[in-house]
């Protein structure tokens, strides 16, 4: 089941209205089961993962916070950490290094050929959080299975995100008393309609003339693969922050509160400044959980650009089991070398306004550049799409293949533009005015009726 | 309580106002278009021609190769490019079955063989760039709400009959709601530098084989293909489907000529099967008349149409041909 799909929306609509029916104390169960169903929906074979990983993580958890000793607490997070990487490394990289120990050795391993449990990464990573909390004693275990397995599974966030950490969203699941709140129902109708405007909408409009280009890419000007290039990059945004809104959206109706995951990225002066704009809920993982537990920026400058350059890799890779995704991560953490050599971040703060706007365009420059490899399906591709873009010969002419899809682009991703500011201003002011709201919310339906690609397909990060 | 029905009741007196609104202006519009060619040119055709002696009908493959202007002075191009057998079959019927002014002599129809044997749900899914019609021609409504489950309840909206079209809609009748297609429906594909290039590069990688496992026309594309020949027949047009050609030759197993052939001729349409008119035609080996593996060129579609009307002026005999080589026989 889709988030942009109607059966999505009647499922919740039903589901929420049911929710509020009954009493606060079995809500858990219902959200439990909700969740469940929602990820059967999609292959119901697979849930018996999620109950095997919460099974895991829910007794290490708790023998790790009774374990007195500091080898015991050790041994369960051992457990728990290669029972999420073993499941993980199975169904998403087994194939990936078999493949690339064949082609460097010559050996014949056969590859398994499983299908990727989608969200298998975020679940794995949220429940990896929970057991490195316990055994650094940040937190408490959960003595309660079945709020613990809603925290694994809670149906908002569960395919893609935000990547909650547990101190944040399990006391939100033991007594939620919510009512039906007129606030909490008015923004988080705003934030699905948004959602959902910037993934049937941009997105997926933007992915018709990128798929279009990137397919056969020998045939464009350089000029049009740039072109596509940006484009690609705010499509993603909006596939992404699209999701993610939601499912902030969905669970605040329901009375839950999720982490940002986006803060207008592609205004970022720098790359560092980008990664704390960009897909929060992952940086941070990786900041708190790899980077800061490799030793940071502790242990001398050439450790840290290791660390750094690590981290980023294994981003990359988190991303997808792919050398495409691989050198996406190198290239981000070599831009966080370098920035970070010439301390480029303080620098540009104490610049004029002309020069951040100037570091501003750079910076997203960069970022497509390594957007080419995140989505060219192969390595010769991502350098063939680049060297064209770079061939002079070639560059110009802009091949605007439909007029109507390139005209509505245009068109939407100004518009995005606009409601974006105007949402965020009205969501600061926290007013609750229904005039301004039901105006907003009308657009926005009117907007989906009128642009809205009808084909339902998959957001980006469910592959991940 | 107050405050939820007052939001209830200003967001669907909005909603309503404003898709009523802009659903009436949008189809004014779009009524009053006369190029684009999901519904500019049905206007213009309808409005300013009314009368074709030859109509071809058909996808970028027809749009790009076929002129009109060289066929006869009455002919009409009214192809879509990327459109697949059920948009023209919902197109076909809007014209002839609903529209009692319109009068045809001859209906060429370009076939993908590809798509005539394995159909894929992106090709049914076609019939949606028809939404404006939906409520008003039978045959579209009924295939558009079989897309999905919930399609027909989308049209509750009367703004999302104009889905995925707005802009063009807006554009073509600010900018040229009174400029008619000068060139009989047809749109050339313009000459440029770098044809050949891509024609080369083309080649290098793409399979341009039939690929095919299934010999038969599927049978919802026979229901199409059936759909447009009883309409033909009830107002007396003559139905001919072709093939387009290709830069180079498509593979394709005797097994399916035969089945094609029996097919075709079993349900009396004249087919001309111009898939491998690159060998057959000498002057179609020239590089610069394409524009890439599977497109001609503005010269080129000037040497594509000469032979198409060399053969349709002479069906009968080139029926004859065609069928014997597909091991059929010819029709009365």
């Amino acid at each position: 089941m889709l988030f942009n799909s109607l059966d999505y929306i009647l499922f919740f609509i039903v589901f929420t209205f049911i929710y509020f029916l009954v009493t606060a104390k079995f809500r858990w169960i219902l959200l439990l089961a909700a969740s469940y169903f929602f990820y059967m929906c999609w292959k119901w074979e697979f849930v018996f993962l999620i109950i095997f990983s919460t099974l895991v993580d829910f007794y290490c958890g708790i023998k790790m916070s009774n374990a007195e000793s500091f080898s015991k607490r050790k041994l369960f997070l051992f457990v728990s950490l290669i029972t999420n990487i073993g499941v993980l490394f199975y169904f998403k990289y087994f194939d990936f290094f078999t493949a690339s120990i064949n082609q460097f050795s010559g050996s014949n391993f056969q590859p398994l050929n499983l299908i990727l449990p989608m969200g298998i990464s975020f679940y794995t990573f949220q429940t990896m959080a929970y057991s490195i909390d316990i055994y650094k004693r940040k937190i408490n275990a959960e003595t309660h299975l079945g709020k613990f397995a809603l925290y694994v599974s809670f149906f908002p966030q569960l395919v893609a995100g935000p990547i909650e950490r547990a101190d944040k969203l399990l006391p939100q699941f033991q007594f939620n008393n919510n009512k039906f709140k007129f606030e909490n129902f008015i923004s988080g109708t705003t934030q699905v309609l948004f959602g959902l405007y910037k993934k049937v909408v941009v997105a997926d409009l933007i992915a018709i003339y990128v798929e279009s280009i990137y397919g056969t890419y020998e045939l464009y000007t350089g000029f049009t693969l740039l072109f596509a290039t940006y484009l690609f990059a705010i499509q993603i945004y909006c596939d992404f922050s699209g999701y993610t809104d939601i499912a902030i959206g969905s669970a605040r109706i329901l009375g839950y509160d999720l982490m940002e995951n986006f803060r207008t990225p592609y205004f970022s002066k720098s790359i560092t400044e980008f990664w704390r704009r960009w897909h929060i809920s992952l940086s941070s993982w990786l900041r708190d959980y790899l980077y800061i537990n490799l030793g940071g920026n502790r242990k001398g400058r050439i450790l840290t650009y290791r660390n750094l350059m690590i981290t980023m890799l294994l981003g990359g890779l988190w991303h997808g089991a792919s050398w495409n995704f691989v050198i996406w991560g190198f290239l981000h953490g070599l831009y966080l070398g370098l920035e970070r050599l010439f301390k480029f971040p303080s620098y540009i703060d104490s610049k004029s306004t002309i020069a951040k706007l100037v570091s501003g365009v750079i910076c997203f420059n960069l970022v497509c550049l390594a957007w080419i490899f995140f989505r060219a399906e192969t390595l010769s591709k991502s350098i063939g799409i680049i060297s064209r873009i770079f061939e002079i010969e070639f560059f110009l002419n802009l091949n605007i293949k439909d007029t109507n899809i390139f005209m509505s682009i245009i068109f939407n991703i100004m518009i995005f533009l606009v409601l974006e500011k105007t949402i965020k201003n009205i969501s600061k002011n926290k007013t609750t005015k229904s005039l301004k709201f039901s105006f907003i919310h009308a657009v926005l339906i009117i907007l989906i009726v009128l642009f809205g690609v009808n084909e339902g397909s998959q957001f980006i990060y469910f592959q991940f | 309580m107050g405050k939820w029905i007052k939001y209830l009741v200003i967001t669907f007196v909005l909603l309503f106002l404003m898709d009523k609104i802009l659903g009436s202006i949008l189809f004014q519009l779009k009524s009053n278009t006369y190029v684009g060619q999901s519904g500019g040119k049905i206007n213009d055709f309808t409005e300013n021609f009314q009368y074709a002696n030859i109509l071809a009908v058909g996808d970028s493959r027809c749009a790009h190769h076929v002129d009109p202007t060289i066929l006869g002075k009455k002919s009409y191009n009214l192809s879509h490019n990327g459109m697949s057998l059920i948009f023209h079959t919902g197109l076909i019927d809007e014209l002839l079955s609903a529209n009692k002014n319109i009068k045809i002599d001859t209906l060429i129809l370009n076939v993908s063989l590809k798509e005539l044997t394995y159909p894929t749900k992106n090709h049914f899914n076609d019939i949606q760039f028809l939404k404006f019609y939906h409520g008003k021609n039978k045959w579209i409504t009924k295939h558009i709400n079989q897309i999905k489950d919930y399609e027909k309840y989308k049209f509750i909206f009367s703004t999302y009959s104009y889905n995925g079209d707005f802009s063009t809609t807006l554009l073509n009748s600010l900018f040229k709601k009174k400029s008619s297609n000068f060139l009989n429906g047809f749109t050339p594909n313009p000459e440029s530098p770098r044809d050949s290039i891509n024609v080369a590069w083309q080649l290098k990688r793409t399979n341009n084989k039939l690929v095919t496992d299934n010999f038969y026309v599927s049978k919802i594309n026979q229901n199409y293909l059936l759909h447009i020949s009883e309409i033909c027949n009830k107002k007396g047009i003559k139905f001919i489907c072709f093939a387009s050609p290709t830069y180079s030759q498509e593979s394709i197993p005797n097994k399916f000529k035969q089945s094609l052939g029996s097919f075709f001729k079993s349900n009396d349409i004249i087919f001309l099967d111009y898939s491998n008119a690159f060998y057959k035609h000498k002057e179609l080996q020239n590089i610069w008349l394409w524009k890439d593996v599977f497109h001609l060129n503005r010269k080129g579609a000037k040497v594509f149409s000469n032979i198409l009307r060399k053969d349709l002026n002479s069906t009968d005999s080139y029926l004859g041909q065609r069928l014997e080589a597909f091991g059929g026989q010819k029709s009365n």
